[in-house]
């Protein structure tokens, strides 16, 4: 399964629990240092993705003062996902790492 | 701004607005905290989530939909034949009564508008865009076979007044205009299959109303055809802009390769030979101007026969994606590993984890059967639209038996954690 980066830290977003659509915009960004800033566009077009493949359910929708959201969390296949996505990941950092590290040397 | 984002929301499909809309537009206001740059940016982001919602939609409807929209196509144009038929049979009657009509054509003739075969035509062709508009299966089926059966009438000459097959009243000026009953037969035999074989469902309305317009505007278009000598006049143009969105669409939307397919075969009779044939002027010097019939443009020739090789080949392909035969195949190998993998003897099974992709799940049965634990996996139903760009794929569930499970767990956990 391909997971994009944005689609990653939406995913990395949801871990610590559920979140709504602006909370997990402002947690990927500071999980990201910054480097992924979702337009709401893109946020809605990975979270209807992923609550389509069952990687993320979505909650009720509520209103809080005044405004309308709905909170997102973490599925069981979300959370496998993520974590075979994150080894992956670390595996393939490390086959530059060594190569680095053994050029260094 | 509010308007700006809710507007931008309409980029998404109609059901998708209706669930999530509000929810959408609070975020991004939020996200623009008030600055009207970053709302632009806001509302551009949604303007393309939506269309790539949209694309989403529709690469995951079925063939059959596709057939459901080229019996929709083509009733609403054999509608508009029907409909020229009769506008023109009132363009054809300029007598003052129908005694001098009779006087002039003599006893047994009449004017089109009040021949029975064009109105029981016009009535099979309404009667079948209502059936598909209204969801009436039966209903739509059988007008359309009625259709099929005054078509083929009016072309083996069963039902000739004397003014010659019906589809000739286009011809009433000279004889090689469209459409002729013969020509007009195909579409007819595609209409029928394709309403046989489609699913209607109940319009809404205004759509309905759409559709109808779309019938008028087409019998509009047909009137000048009578003064065409190429055959389909009227619906070049259309049927060009729907091939070629079938050809540049065709392999994410399903539905446009079935309705570019279909209308490229009813058409065959009526449309090639204008493109086969390069533009002649009629002899009559009246019509000089009138494109007709001539010698063979090889060049267009190639182009057609390439198109009628390729849309089969995009059907199958198409076919092939949506019957998704390969996952039967897995399905089968899964049965028949269980069947290997387990004793019957095996009480119950237990969900152990989830695996990323088939090969990993092969990786970690593989591990779990060295070590004496029987094994079998199964792709889960929720993966296949989390995979971007492929219809297939998603995670797996691996399972062992329930007295095993204590045991896979330690095996497994530290793989997972270590990687």
């Amino acid at each position: 399964m391909e997971i994009r980066r944005s689609t990653y830290f939406v995913l990395a977003a949801l871990l610590d629990g559920p979140l709504h659509g602006y909370g997990i915009i402002k947690r990927a960004a500071e999980l990201s240092d910054g480097e992924v800033r979702l337009s709401t566009g893109t946020l809605f077009g990975a979270l209807d993705r992923l609550v389509d493949s069952g990687l993320v359910e979505a909650g009720e929708e509520e209103k809080v003062d005044g405004r309308v959201r709905r909170a997102y969390t973490l599925t069981h296949a979300g959370h496998a996902a993520l974590a075979a996505e994150a080894k992956s990941l670390r595996r393939a950092a490390r086959v530059v790492e060594v190569r680095v590290a053994k050029e260094a040397i | 701004m509010r308007g700006l984002l809710a507007f931008s929301c309409r980029s998404f499909p109609g059901d998708h607005r209706a669930r999530r809309s509000d929810e959408v537009v609070d975020t991004a206001l939020l996200v623009a905290d008030g600055s009207g740059l970053r709302t632009v940016r806001e509302a551009l982001s949604l303007v393309v989530a939506g269309v790539w919602q949209r694309l989403r939609a529709e690469s995951q409807r079925s063939l059959r939909e596709g057939v459901g929209l080229l019996a929709g196509a083509l009733a609403l144009v054999n509608l508009a034949v029907a409909l020229a038929g009769i506008l023109f049979g009132f363009r054809a009657y300029v007598g003052p009564s129908l005694y001098i009509w009779k006087l002039w054509y003599g006893p047994g003739s009449y004017p089109y508008v009040i021949d029975p075969w064009w109105i029981a035509f016009a009535v099979a062709a309404a009667a079948i865009v209502f059936g598909l508009a209204r969801g009436h299966r039966g209903l739509a089926v059988g007008a359309a076979i009625a259709n099929l059966a005054l078509v083929a009438c009016d072309a083996r000459g069963v039902y000739n007044t004397d003014a010659g097959p019906h589809f000739n009243v286009f011809i009433l000026w000279w004889p090689s205009s469209y459409p002729t009953a013969g020509k007009w037969l195909v579409p007819a035999i595609v209409l029928a299959v394709a309403t046989l074989a489609a699913r209607p469902r109940r319009l809404p309305l205004p759509r309905l109303a759409l559709s109808l317009a779309g019938a008028g505007l087409l019998a509009w278009l047909a009137l000048p055809s009578q003064r065409a000598g190429g055959a389909f006049f009227f619906l070049r143009w259309p049927l060009a802009a729907i091939i070629l969105l079938g050809v540049a669409f065709g392999a994410i939307a399903p539905r446009l390769a079935v309705l570019a397919c279909g209308l490229t075969l009813a058409a065959l009779p009526g449309v090639i030979p204008y493109y086969l044939t390069g533009l002649h002027t009629h002899p009559h010097s009246e019509y000089s101007t009138i494109p007709q019939t001539g010698s063979l443009d090889p060049i267009v020739l190639v182009v057609v026969v390439a198109g009628l090789a390729l849309g089969p080949i995009l059907l199958a392909q198409l076919a092939r994606r949506q019957l998704d035969l390969t996952s039967v195949a897995r399905g089968l190998s899964v049965v028949a590993a269980n069947s290997r993998a387990m004793p019957s003897s095996v009480p119950a099974l237990a969900a152990l984890t989830m695996a990323r992709s088939e090969a990993e799940a092969e990786v970690l049965c593989g591990m779990l059967r060295t070590n004496g634990i029987a094994c079998a996996h199964q792709q889960t139903n929720v993966g296949a639209a989390a995979v971007v760009g492929s219809a297939r794929g998603g995670p797996l569930e691996i399972f062992v038996s329930a007295e095993d499970m204590r045991r896979a767990r330690k095996l497994l956990v530290p793989e997972q954690i270590d990687g």
